[in-house]
Formats: C-alpha cells, structure tokens, sequence
C-alpha cells in the first residue's frame, strides 16, 4: 500500500516537473463560417493529445496556452467539420469552419447500435436525422417518418390526437400477431404496442402507438434496418424489420452548457371530408317523415318556409311530446307528408353542413428545453418537453405528452466508460368514438338528414302524458328526446358526454459498461427496461345510443420489458491488406404484459363519478390477463476486410423462446452474411472525376417471428355468445341466471409452433457522382416467410374455427430507389433535391392447403390471403355476372345481388415515391416535400353506407324521367317528365332509375350484392410538408443578445391533396394497425396543419 | 500464464452459470401453463356452457332471417333490409357458433362417459341434435356423421339432409334412452332450462323428434313422439333473460332496441296483417287484439312505426325465449292428425293451444286479458259456412289445415321454424299454405347458403353452390 501512495506521489511529481520544464506560449486566433464568413462563438477549440481546451467567444476569438511540444489544434461545433490545424510554430491560428452535410451519412447505428461506417455496410439501410422528423410537423414520431425514406409505408389510424399509426417495412411477413417492425431505443428493445382492449375495441376508439411517447426533439437519428441480414441479430423479433433510435447525447463543450429551447404552435384542420347532399329532407319516398332514418323525404327547396307547423295539442293526434331547449326553444312533433302535400308539417328550408358539426380548428403547443454539456470525460443531457393538444374535434378530444429525459456518459477510467440513459413520459388523452358504431361520430353526424339540426343536443322532454325527463339526448332520430330512445347519437352529444380517456406512464432507461481491458477488444454490457401503464377509461352516458342506461369501463394495461446484452469485441489487423473482428455476445429479454379490466352497465346514479360501485352486481364484469415471454440468445458476428475494398459480415443469432411448443425443439438459429464492395478503389476507377464513389451490396439473412403465447394450449373458458356477426351484445355465462358455464376455446392449440423464419436476399449498389454532389442507391430484395403462424380456419364441422399452424408461406419482392443532388450552389443560393421511390410486391405463395384466408379485422371487403394473390386482397361479391362475364340483368335492367365471392380489390400500392427539395439562401430556407402512393384500392364503405341513407353528396340530384318512362330496380315504372331524387343510369339494358329502392336494395355496402361497387382508387399524392426556415445567427445578433442562434421556421404539414377518392383523406385505416388495409368505415378523418416554431439557442 | 488460465475459467464459470440460467428462465409457472385459461372443467360446467350457445342459436341473426323470409318480419335498413329483400351472399352466414356449440355438446357425451354418467350424457345428445337439427333444416346437406372428429375427418363430409334427419332421430332416441337411467349427475345449479329436470328434458326430445318427423312428413311417428313430448307449459324449454347488456338481455330486445333500432320492423311484414283479420272478425270465438299488442306496438322507433313490443310485451329485456314448447308440440299433433283426417284429436290438440292462450300465457310470459279470446272451436266451425274457414276451403279438413298452420305461424314468432313451414307447407298434402306475400321480387326464398368459411376450407361443400332460391331436398 505505502509502496503504491509513493509511486503515486512520485508520478505526480514527475507531471508537475515536466510541465514547468515545458515552454507554454499562447496561441490566438479567430474562427469563421465559411457559409457566412461571420465570426463563430462557441467553437471548441482542442490542444491535440492533451485535455486543454477553450471556446471562441462571441466575436468568434480564442486564445489558448500550449506546450511547445504541441503539434495541432482541433476546432469542432455542432454541425460543422471537425478541422485539425498544425500549429508550425504561429502564435495566431485563424481558421474557417464548413458545414458538415456528410455528418449524417458517414457513420450507421447497427442493429446491436454500435457506430459502423455507412460506405463498407452492405445491407440497405435508411438513416433519418432527429430534426427532419421534428421538423415534420407531426406531433408522433412514426407519422413524421413519412414519405421520407424508401421501402417504409405508413398510415395513421386515424386524425384524432395522439393516434397511432401503422408502419410497414418491405411488405408484410406475417399474419398472426403485430407485423410491425421492432423498434430499438439505444440499445434496447421498446414496446410500440397499439392495443385496443375491452369495449373500446369494438366502439372504434383509435389507440396509441406507444413509440410515439418518445419526444420526437429528443432523437438524434435513426435508422431503419430494412433487409433481413442487418436485423439478423435479433433474431425471431426482427421479421418486420427494425429501427433503431438513438438519443441525443451531451458533447464535450469543455465545461460550457448549451441551452437549446423550441416552442411550437400549430393549427390543425380537416382535410377532406365525403360529400353530403342537401337537397332532400328527411323522410322517404319523397316524403317528409320527422324522425326517419333516411333522407329520401321531400325535395327541401320546395318547401314554404318560415317556422314547421307543430302539433302542440297533447291529446291531438300524432302528438309525442315537446323538448325544450336550454335556450328556451322547443320542437314538437310534425306531421308527416303525405301524397297530397309532401312536406306535412315541415316548412323550414334551412339546411346544414354536418361535415362542420363537430369540427373545429385544432391547435397544439410544443415546448421543449433542451440543456447538455460535458468535458473531454463526462458528458450530460437534461431535456423536457412539453406537447398539449386539442384536436380538430370540439370536445373530448386531446393529448398532452409531458416528456423529460436525462442521458450522462462518464469515461471513469481510460479503460471504463460507463452511460445511462433514462426518459420518462407521461402521456393524458381522450378520443371520441369512430367507426362502425352508433354512438360514432361521423356515423350519426353524416347519416343526419341535411335538414335537421344537430347544434341542440340536450333539452327537457315532456311527453303526452305530462312526464318530464330531463337530460333528454336529441338526435335525428329521435327529434324530441324521448327517454332511452336515442338510436343514433346526435354526433355533439356524444363528444360532450361520452368519455374515452388514456392516461399513460412510461419509464425507459438503460444502463451501458464498456470496458476496455486491453486495446483490441471492447466488452459491453447493457441492460435495459421498458415498464409502462395504461390507465384507461370508457364511459357513455345515460341515454347514449349503444348503452342506454349507461356504461363504464376502465382497464389497466401495463407492460414490463427487461433485456440485457453482453457482448465483446476484438479487432484485429493481419496484415496491410487484411483485417477483421470478431463479436460474440449473449441476449436475455423477458416481457411480461397484464391487463385488468371491470365494467359496469345500468348506472344507478347517471352522474355518478367514474366508480365501479355505481351498478347493480349483475351489471358489473371484470377480467384479467397476464402473459410472460422469455428469450434468450447467444450471437456472434465477424467482420473481414480485404484490401479496403472487400468488407464481408457474417452474423449468427442461436435463440430459444419460451412461445415455442413443448414438442419442437427449443433452438433455433439465425443466420446472415452481407459482402460490401467498393468498386470504385479499383486502379482503374480512383481518382475518376464522374464517379467518386462505387459499391456494389450483397447480403443473405434469416430471421424470425415469435409465436404469440399460449398457443400451444386448448383451453376452456366463460361462455359468451355474440360478436359482429350476431348484430347484438350478445350473452354470457357471467349472469346468475345461466350458471356460470364454460365451453372449450374453438382454436385448437399447437404443441408443435416453432417461429416463423424469414430468409431474404439483397442486392444494391451505392454510387456518387461529380464529387459527390449527386448520390445514388439502388436496392433489389426478395423475402420469403416459411412456416408462417396462421390462425388457420378449420371446417366448423371438426367442432373447431381455428387451428394455429405453421403453414403459410409468404413472399416479397420489390426495389427501392434513393437519389440526391446538390443541384445548383451559387454564392449564397443553394439548391438541393433528394427523391426516392419503392415498389413491393406481395405474394401468398402458400395457406397449407387452405384456399382462403380472410383476415380477421376485414370489414366486408374481406381482406383475404388467396395463394398467388398479393396479401390482403379483397375478396368479396360483386353482382352476378354471365358466362361472358358481363351483369347478368334482371327483367328490368339492374344487376342482380352477388352471392359467391371474388377477388374485388387490391389495397397494395403499385408504388410509392417522395420528391424533397430545399433551397437555401443565407440563413433563409425553403423545404418542399411531396409524395405518392400508387395503384392501390381502398373500400369507401362509408359512401356504401350512406346511399342506404340517402345523405350522399350523390344523391342530391333531382332527375326527370325522359320520354319512354323509365324503371326502378322493383320494376315500378316512373312515367316520363316525372321528377325524382336519384341518377338515371344505364347498366347495358338501357336507362334505367337509380332511386331510393336501387340504394336501399342492392346499391348500398349494406347488403351483399356487390362490395365491389365500392372499391375505389386510393392513389394521392400530396404537399405532405413545407417548411420555410430562417436562422438568425449573425455575429452582431450574437453579441448584442449572447445568443448563439435563432431559428424561426414556418410549416405546412399535408396542406394540399390531390386524389380522386371520394371519402375522407385515404390515408386512414378503420382497423389501425392491422393487417386489414384499405378499409373506411366512418374513420375519423385525417387533419392539415400550419405550425409556427422558433428555436433559441444558447 | 496462470493469470491467463483463471482469467479462462473464470469467463467458462460464467458462461455455465449464464447457460443453466437461462434454461431455468422458461421454468416459471407463466409459461408452463396457460395464466388466463383452465385447461379442462367439470361435464356440468361444460353442460352450463354449451346451454348458452344453443339458447344463442335460437335468438340470433340466422333466426331473424328466417322471421324475414317467413314474412313475419321486415327488413327495414342496412344489412337487414338486404336481408328482407333476399340479398344475401356466402358471407352473410356463419357456422362460427354452430358446430363448435354441437361440438361441446359432444364433448359433454365424452367427458359424461368418462364418468360413466347417462343423464349429463342424454342431455348433451339433446343439445346436440338440436343444434344440428337447426343446421340440417335452413342449410340442407350438413356435416353430422364425420362431425366433431378433427383428427380422424380434418374435411367432414356433407351428409345428405334425409340421412341427416334419420341419424338425429337416433341421436335422440338413444339420448331418451340416457335420460331413463335410474340415477345420474346432479346437475340442478348449472341447468338454467330445467334445473336438472330429466323428465322434463326426455319430454323435449321427444317433442324435438315430433318436430323432425313432422318436416319429413311421417306424420304417425310425429303424433307418437309427441304423445310423449312437452305436455304442460311448466315443461316449456325457455331460455330465461335479464337486464344486463352483453350479459343475459334477451337477444331480440337487444336487437331491436338498442344495437340495431329501426332495422327491421314490422310495417309490411305479414304476421301483423293476419293477426288484424282475426280481431273483430267473423272469428266470434277469436280475439287477438291482446297477442297482437304483445307482439307489437306503435311508435317505439319512429312516429308511427309498428314495431316490437320491447315497453311491455313479448321482447321486453327480461323476456323469455322460447326453444321447444307445450304449444308446439300440441300443434305438431294437430297438424299430424289433421294431415291424416282424424280431425276430432287434431281439434282437441288445437283446443288445448287455444285454451293455454285464453289464459294469457306465452312463452313464461302472461299478456293482458282485454282482447284475449280463444274460446274452443267446433268442428263444425271449419265447415264452408263455419266462422274459422276464412279463405272458404272445400273441405274441413283443409280449414282447420289452415287454422291450424296459421297458428303455428302465430306461435312461431322470432323462431326459425316458421320459416321451416313457410318452406314445408308448399309439399305437405294436403297443401294449405298461408297467402305470405313477397317482399320483392318472384322467387321464393329456400334455404341459407353455405357460410364462405366451410366453401374456403372444406372441399366436401356441396358443388355446384345452391343459392338461396334452391329447394332443400326434404322441403
């Protein structure tokens, strides 16, 4: 002990005598852009080989004292290029600092996220900077990777704050479980869980994706993994492809802290909404009808006008009480019409926009602090941000995200670095219902006859009899607000009373040692968690239409994940011409998720707060669920390089999974091999003006799907009867009247489930041209997914519906195109263009003898899996058809009702391409960024409804019977120059009457005879965003306030559309994330915004 | 060296250590076993269960649309008014509920024999021809012979409907058989139908049987079967509900008030119209008023609507539901014995229906006494002259044919068989039919079209594909 203290005394002797035996001398100097030619403060300036350092202030000035011996200063700022000036001996360094574009693309975060070098990488992989996503105006992470790279599709589920989107890398790879891709926050694997749980599920309340409660100001980049051997390394979870995240760390700023604070405000709008007539009144048959579901009344221009004729008197006829309103008014009935007088007592010819009744213009704050800094040892990063939402719609429908994150990284010892990175969200939301429910929104808002106003939602209702009920709930079909009668929720009601709320808190943190025991090999070792909560809440009111006594449900969701890596390193160099690495590493991952729920029906006290004592116990139900997943994996990758221009990978993944059957085997492994070749240092082709850079990529790899747990058990459970199919809420074994019964699970389980395997090959090149001014990469991939799990449909007859079997094959090809260029530079104007373009091509190769496959959350277009079909095409009816494939008539002229089904519909894009340009000049810049989707169909069940209906924008027309008569599809004869609501059409036996009895028969998605006729091109293109942006960073700005700069910028996210779909914005999806795409069935619509930001930093 | 040596044993300690972990890792109670599920239950348990998926079989969309095409409901908006115009594809049914309900049925038969138990056994045969016989009777040829064993027949074949009608009348001879055992299984507290009644549960086979026979017109075994079925309204087979949505709320309730209000009805349909022509009519002896304002009432959904009694009538939520009943089988001898010309016992047979409605009863349910009568009929008010022969037939025995079919289509509301007679009645001998009007069109409809699931995953489907306009073979 006392021998080391004197070494330790000695050796610091030693230093101090050195330094005084050291000539210092000061070095001054100044530094500057070479965009701006202005001074630049806050430029670290580095000693070469020691630990001294200073920054330039704010006239962009240094001095610094160095020892003789030193050779170099190093200059580096936060987007600039790193400069290493020798010293030769000067006392006044003066130097210019450019811009650092390459920054991004020089290195690549692998899989196990560690640093790679992007041009001797072989697979495909996109990288996207943190700020471009920021910048996108989106307020979720997954949505603002939109139309940004190659190969990646998404979709938001829908335009309500906070939803969730679906992503898709390269086609889909599977059919059971999430096919999203996983997702990778340094290091360690996250949760992206969108689940709808409970009731919810069926009410069309759109979830959240959980990835996006990662602040989007928070990400430095990320890359997504596309190919098959870049993702190897994870094994049985990486089929989908994987992005991986990586935060913002601290920098060494030497001791200064920089502050960087964003705000935002943006205002959010509707995009497109279907058209809806205003021509005809409720009712049918051309006749008035107060209360009628339909619209298919009176021709409204006709009308008298003035105040409708109501029936006041009790004990008259057709009497049904009075509402009165809040503001005093009150309706009563109205008569009828009849043949004589059509309107009956309607006289009013007021009409309303029922696409406006519940919208509003939306807005968003987004404030964010960003505080980091560090020394040559330890760095640090605080951040909080703060997001508060109120969506387009005008109550119950907000999301406020509070996020903080805290990021250190202290190298302890030259041989131990230690980091760890935590972030906490807290995210508050509600959502109002959707879809094809009666209490949606857009169900009972655009079904509302264009006569009937929706803005009086409440009132007092007295009826004959003199009983009064107050808290009535008037909607269009029940005008007065009778008691327990709603039927269709008036849209305003509902987003006032009933309540979907979540409430989330999430914890991800991770834990990261290297060690560095000798110079050759590194040791890492990194765990990670990812633990959240949902708590969420569902409550209609008294007097909704779906629980008219009321409901109330709450679950609580929560998943933990714990994963920890340990993996070692060693480099080695052979010789001039050869080197290599070698990595071997152990994967332990463990996710638990549970759920609880209660629900309770027949409120005792409407008004109660949201307590599950507030019912009868016959009204109350409650579940649970918990699921446990391990895996464990060992790996090991090498790496060869061959004369700097060979650079071969090869990785394999040995994993066992507790999802596996009992009676498989319980290891399974997975292999990759990339070959990276850069061409281009061939004798002949250095130093070629034209091409700067060649590579030519090739790679091999496998991966994986985990089976969902617990299918290999058949089970037995509660009995419940009902689901869509029944058109009721069906029953349960619950109830004391039906003894607590239990029947077996109709999915048979599987002892033999082994993962699915993904084996996909890859080839690309990488090239850039004209001194890298335009760059270029191609990719080419094949898939194909063996021993797919698939819910497998089974005869019913066997006493089963489903069997879970490995038995599907699936397959993807496609081609991704990627194209910069640095257009026109002169003097300060700059002009760039980045494009890219995909295509993918899905194919069912095989159902394991099965010759259909409809998803399972299709709606009536039946996205199905056919073999030789692309995944998820529309099987379903159109009308009968003859032998030469024409409509097989009927007697008067119409096509006849389907009956067997057919392939109706295609949702998988032709393609896919983004155009991006920005243009510069100074500090000023303009970003432009479109896109488009291509060939794919989409089913406007929506339009399908609402001809049922008769509030169609369609079905507004008032058409004459021409000379001759004319026929409707019952064979009822219109005599010529008789007027009527509808179309005249010809069908190929000539003209014939499109009327209410076409459109509540076989012209409607209401009923089978032909889904087809509502398949439409979903194709847009769109301005998905433009961005005008201008830096203040003067060197006089940055004297007078101390600032470093101050960004101001304007965006226009999704401003402008161009489709011919005639619904809402076609990129929405009824079911969310699913496998089911393409589908409309009153989703909430997509929104528009404007966003406002400035950004201060110090 | 040394150093080298332990650091290497040290790294192998490790490894084993990390390798016998992680097999331990899967070694957790979690994923041994299934933690949301049981893996097997009790033959009561599974007996409480399956009652509920055959009590569902009997209030669900299938039956509505058989109420549809019988023309005692109307389709009035979305997918049911495609319905009520006879609009349907291979997608709009389903065996999803069906045969997995007539699975459990069988199981509860294995798992009784286990136990070596006849009564749980004769019940779960009951269960099950009930189940199939629904099947057989809207959807024709069937699975049966090959059902329910998925590893010996993954494809049942499709059996012919007479083989299917023969084997049932098996199935539940061989379930009485069961039910006369000596002793059994309690089965009281998981019975919600006949609270572990056996007697009463061999009286519902044999009036299933009586039902069976009658579609196949053997017309003597009809009457025998019956002699022996349901003979009093307390061996009713009810399905009972209560008020709790998605829980035990009667499914018509459920239906026509609060998941699909308004989507179907009862302006246009048949039924209302001859209920209106048996209230102050000739009849002197009948009355329906009070049965028709328990079927229905006006302005529920809409002003002026005729609509489903569910304020105070027969679908209120609480609302019995019926699967086999007293009357049914009562109307079975009638009709049998009718057929055949003993016209003195069809008359008793229809008296003894008449007498249960004067006294208001229905279903477990009692409706008002103001415009209630039934009073007994005479034989010779099916005379030419007689005040219940209507439509003025030839002869008695057509008249009380037609008395006879046109209270069963009364009785049968919201039950599938009505649409079984609508079908059966056009081939009986003598035929008497009730004039049900079409909804749309000149085709009658006759059968349900196999569910696309079977035609995706079984190739023994019938080919080519009967639409639903096609005679099933034994009606």
């Amino acid at each position: 002990m006392k021998k080391n203290l004197l070494f330790i005394f000695l050796f610091l002797l030693s230093y101090t005598i050195e330094l005084h035996a050291q000539q210092n001398s000061q070095i001054r100097g100044s530094v500057k852009s070479s965009e701006t030619g202005e001074a630049f403060p806050g430029v670290t300036i580095q000693v070469k080989g020691t630990t001294i350092g200073t920054i330039t202030d704010a006239n962009g000035t240094f001095t610094i004292s160095a020892s003789s011996t030193a050779t170099a200063l190093i200059f580096s700022a936060i987007g600039m290029k790193t400069v290493e000036e020798p010293i030769s001996g000067r006392n006044v360094v003066n130097v210019t600092l450019s811009t650092d574009y390459k920054e991004l693309n020089e290195v690549i975060i692998t899989a196990l996220g560690i640093k790679g070098e992007r041009d001797k990488f072989a697979s495909s992989v996109s990288t996207l900077e943190g700020k471009t996503i920021a910048r996108s105006g989106e307020t979720s992470l997954l949505t603002g990777l939109s139309g940004k790279t190659s190969g990646v599709l998404i979709t938001r589920n829908g335009g309500d704050p906070g939803a969730g989107a679906y992503i898709q890398i390269r086609g889909q790879n599977t059919i059971n479980g999430s096919a999203q891709p996983l997702f990778i926050i340094d290091g360690v694997p996250v949760s992206n869980a969108s689940d709808n749980a409970g009731t919810a599920a069926n009410n069309g309340i759109i979830q959240q994706s959980r990835i996006n409660d990662i602040n989007p100001e928070d990400i430095e980049r990320m890359e997504v993994l596309k190919g098959a051997s870049a993702a190897a390394l994870w094994g049985t979870r990486a089929a989908n492809g994987v992005i991986v995240i990586t935060t913002k760390k601290g920098r060494n700023t030497n001791g200064k802290v920089n502050i960087t604070f964003k705000s935002t405000v943006s205002f959010d709008r509707v995009n497109k909404m279907p058209a809806l007539q205003r021509t005809y009144g409720q009712g049918l048959g051309g006749l008035y009808q107060q209360g009628n579901r339909n619209s298919f009344g009176d021709l409204i221009s006709d009308r008298l006008g003035g105040q409708d004729t109501y029936i006041t008197d009790p004990t008259a006829a057709g009497s049904q009480g009075v509402v009165v309103f809040p503001d005093g008014t009150n309706r009563y009935a109205i008569a009828p019409g009849t043949t004589a007088n059509p309107h009956g007592g309607k006289n009013d010819q007021s009409t309303y926009d029922h696409t406006k009744d519940v919208f509003q213009t939306g807005h968003f704050t987004d404030n964010s602090l960003n505080i980091s800094g560090g020394d040559s040892k330890s760095t640090f990063l605080v951040s909080y941000s703060n997001l508060n939402q109120d969506g387009v719609i005008k109550a119950f429908s907000n999301y406020k995200r509070n996020t903080a994150r805290v990021n250190v990284g202290s190298q302890f010892m030259n041989w131990l670095r230690a980091s760890a990175n935590v972030g906490y969200t807290k995210v508050q939301s509600s959502r109002v219902q959707e879809g094809d429910n009666v209490d949606g929104i857009m169900l009972g808002g655009l079904r509302t006859p264009p006569d009937f106003d929706n803005s009086k939602p409440t009132g007092t209702f007295t009826n004959p009899a003199g009983q009064v009920f107050n808290d009535a709930h008037v909607s269009y079909r029940n005008p007065l607000g009778k008691d327990l009668s709603t039927i269709y929720s008036n849209p305003l009601w509902n987003i006032n009373n009933n309540k979907n709320t979540s409430d989330v808190d999430r914890l991800i943190g991770t834990l990261q040692l290297d060690i560095t025991p000798i110079s050759w090999l590194n040791i890492t070792g990194r765990t990670g968690i990812d633990n959240f909560t949902d708590n969420r809440l569902e409550r209609f009111s008294r007097n909704s239409a779906l629980y008219t006594n009321g409901f109330l449900s709450k679950n609580w969701i929560s998943e933990k994940q714990f994963n920890t890596d340990v993996f070692a390193v060693a480099n080695t160099t052979f010789n001039n011409d050869f080197s290599g690495s070698l990595l071997l590493g152990v994967n332990y991952n463990s996710r638990r998720r549970a759920t609880l729920s209660g629900a309770i029906s027949n409120l005792i006290v409407p008004t109660a707060p949201d307590i599950l004592t507030n019912a009868l116990n016959s009204n109350l139900s409650a579940n649970n669920y918990n699921s446990l997943i391990r895996t464990y994996a060992y790996y090991a990758q090498a790496e060869l390089q061959a004369y700097d221009m060979l650079f071969l990978t090869l990785t394999g993944r040995n994993e066992s999974a507790s999802t596996f059957g009992s009676e498989t085997k319980n290891s399974f492994f997975f292999p990759s091999a990339a070959l990276a070749w850069q061409f281009t240092k061939l004798n002949t082709l250095t130093d070629n003006d034209f091409l700067s850079f060649g590579k030519l990529r090739l790679t091999w790899g496998q991966v994986g799907i985990q089976p969902q747990p617990y299918q290999n058990f058949t089970t037995f459970g509660p009995a419940f009867y009902g689901d869509k199919d029944t058109f009721t809420r069906g029953l349960s074994s619950a109830s004391t009247l039906y003894g607590g019964g239990y029947v077996r699970s109709n999915t048979a389980g599987n002892d033999f489930l082994r993962p699915e395997r993904k084996s996909e090959s890859e080839i690309g090149v990488d090239l850039r041209f004209l001194n890298n001014k335009i760059t270029f990469s191609a990719t080419g991939y094949s898939n194909r997914t063996k021993d797919v799990i698939l819910a497998l449909n089974v005869p019913s007859g066997t006493g089963y519906t489903i069997r879970n079997v490995n038995a599907a094959e699936l397959s993807n090809k496609g081609l991704e195109l990627d194209a910069s260029a640095n257009l026109l530079s002169k003097g300060n104007f700059n002009w760039n263009l980045s494009a890219n373009f995909s295509l993918n091509r899905s194919n069912v190769v095989s159902l394991a003898g099965a010759s259909v496959y409809t998803l399972p959350d299709s709606y009536m277009q039946n996205s199905s899996l056919i073999p030789g079909q692309p995944f998820g095409i529309f099987y379903s009816t159109d009308f009968l058809k003859n032998e030469s494939g024409a409509y097989a008539l009927d007697a008067n002229g119409f096509p006849q009702g389907g009956t067997q089904n057919e392939i109706i519909g295609d949702p998988n894009p032709k393609w896919r391409g983004g155009l991006g340009s920005t243009f510069s000049y100074k500090n000023l810049s303009l970003f432009l960024l479109f896109d488009r989707i291509a060939g794919n169909d989409f089913f406007n069940g929506t339009r399908g409804s609402l001809y049922n209906f008769g509030t169609h924008g369609d079905q507004g027309h008032t058409v004459v019977a021409p000379a001759g008569s004319l026929k409707d599809v019952n064979g009822n004869i219109i005599a010529e120059g008789t007027a009527f609501q509808g179309q005249i059409k010809d069908f190929g036996g000539g003209p014939v009457a499109i009327n209410q009895a076409w459109w509540q028969g076989r012209g409607t998605a209401s009923t089978s005879a032909s889904y087809k006729q509502f398949v439409e091109d979903g194709s847009a293109s769109r301005l998905r965003e433009i961005t005008l942006s201008y830096s203040l960073k003067s060197a006089s700005f940055r004297r007078l306030t101390h600032l470093s700069n101050v960004d101001f910028s304007i965006t226009g996210r999704n401003l402008v559309l161009w489709t011919k779909y005639k619904g809402t914005d076609p990129e929405v999806n009824i079911s969310g994330a699913g496998l089911s795409r393409g589908q409309d069935w009153f989703t909430n619509p997509n929104t528009k915004s404007i966003l406002f930001s400035v950004r201060v930093m110090y | 060296m040394r150093k080298i040596f332990i650091n290497k044993i040290g790294i192998a300690l490790l490894a084993m250590q990390f390798l016998i972990s992680c097999e331990q890792s899967f070694d957790q109670p979690d994923i041994q076993n299934n933690p949301n599920a049981v893996t097997d239950v009790t033959v009561q348990t599974l007996l409480a269960g399956t009652m509920l998926g055959v009590a569902m079989l009997h209030e669900d969309t299938d039956v509505r649309i058989a109420s549809m095409w019988a023309g005692e409901l109307a389709g009035l908006s979305r997918a049911h008014q495609g319905f009520g115009q006879y609009i349907v594809s291979s997608q709009s049914f389903s065996w999803n509920v069906l045969y997995p309900v007539a699975s459990q049925a069988r199981l509860i038969q294995v798992k009784a024999d286990v136990v070596g138990d006849k009564w749980t056994k004769g019940v779960g045969q009951v269960l099950e021809a009930l189940v199939i016989a629904k099947a057989t009777s809207l959807y024709g040829d069937v699975p049966y012979s090959q059902a329910f064993d998925e590893t010996n027949f993954p494809t049942p074949v499709f059996d012919k409907q007479a083989d299917v009608y023969k084997a049932l009348q098996v199935t539940l001879d061989n379930a009485i058989l069961n039910l006369s055992a000596p002793a059994g299984l309690a089965f009281t507290q998981q019975d919600f139908l006949y609270k572990g009644d056996v007697a009463k549960w061999k009286s519902a086979a044999n009036t299933l049987k009586a039902r069976l026979y009658l579609h196949t017109a053997e017309y003597d075994n009809a009457i025998a079967s019956a002699a022996k079925g349901i003979k009093s309204q307390a061996a009713n087979m009810l399905t009972p509900h209560g008020t709790s949505l998605g829980v035990d709320m009667n499914q018509n309730y459920d239906f026509f008030r609060v998941n699909r209000a308004g989507d179907t009805g009862f302006d246009g349909a048949y039924l209302p119209k001859l209920m209106q022509s048996r209230i102050a009519s000739v009849n002197s002896k009948t009355d329906e008023t009070a049965l028709y304002n328990h079927y229905f009432k006006t302005g529920i959904i809409a002003p002026g609507s005729l609509d489903a009694n569910t304020t105070d009538g027969a679908f209120m939520a609480n609302s019995s539901h019926p699967i086999l009943t007293y009357y049914e089988n009562e109307l079975i001898i009638a009709e049998a014995q009718a057929r055949k010309n003993a016209l003195n016992e069809a008359l008793t047979a229809l008296n003894s229906v008449r007498s249960g409605l004067a006294n208001g009863y229905l279903h477990g349910a009692t409706f008002p006494a103001a415009g209630r009568k039934y009073e007994p009929y005479a034989l010779n008010d099916f005379s030419l002259t007689g005040i219940a022969n209507p439509t003025k037939a030839a002869t008695t025995q057509q008249a009380m044919l037609y008395e006879i079919i046109a209270q069963r289509y009364i009785i049968f509301l919201m039950q599938y068989e009505a649409f079984n007679d609508y079908r059966r009645l056009a081939k009986a001998t003598p035929v008497v039919q009730l004039s049900i009007p079409l909804y749309v069109g000149s085709k009658k409809p006759q059968r349900f079209i196999y569910p696309q699931s079977e035609i995706a995953t079984n190739p023994n489907v019938p080919a080519p594909l009967p639409d639903q306009f096609t005679n099933v073979p034994i009606f």
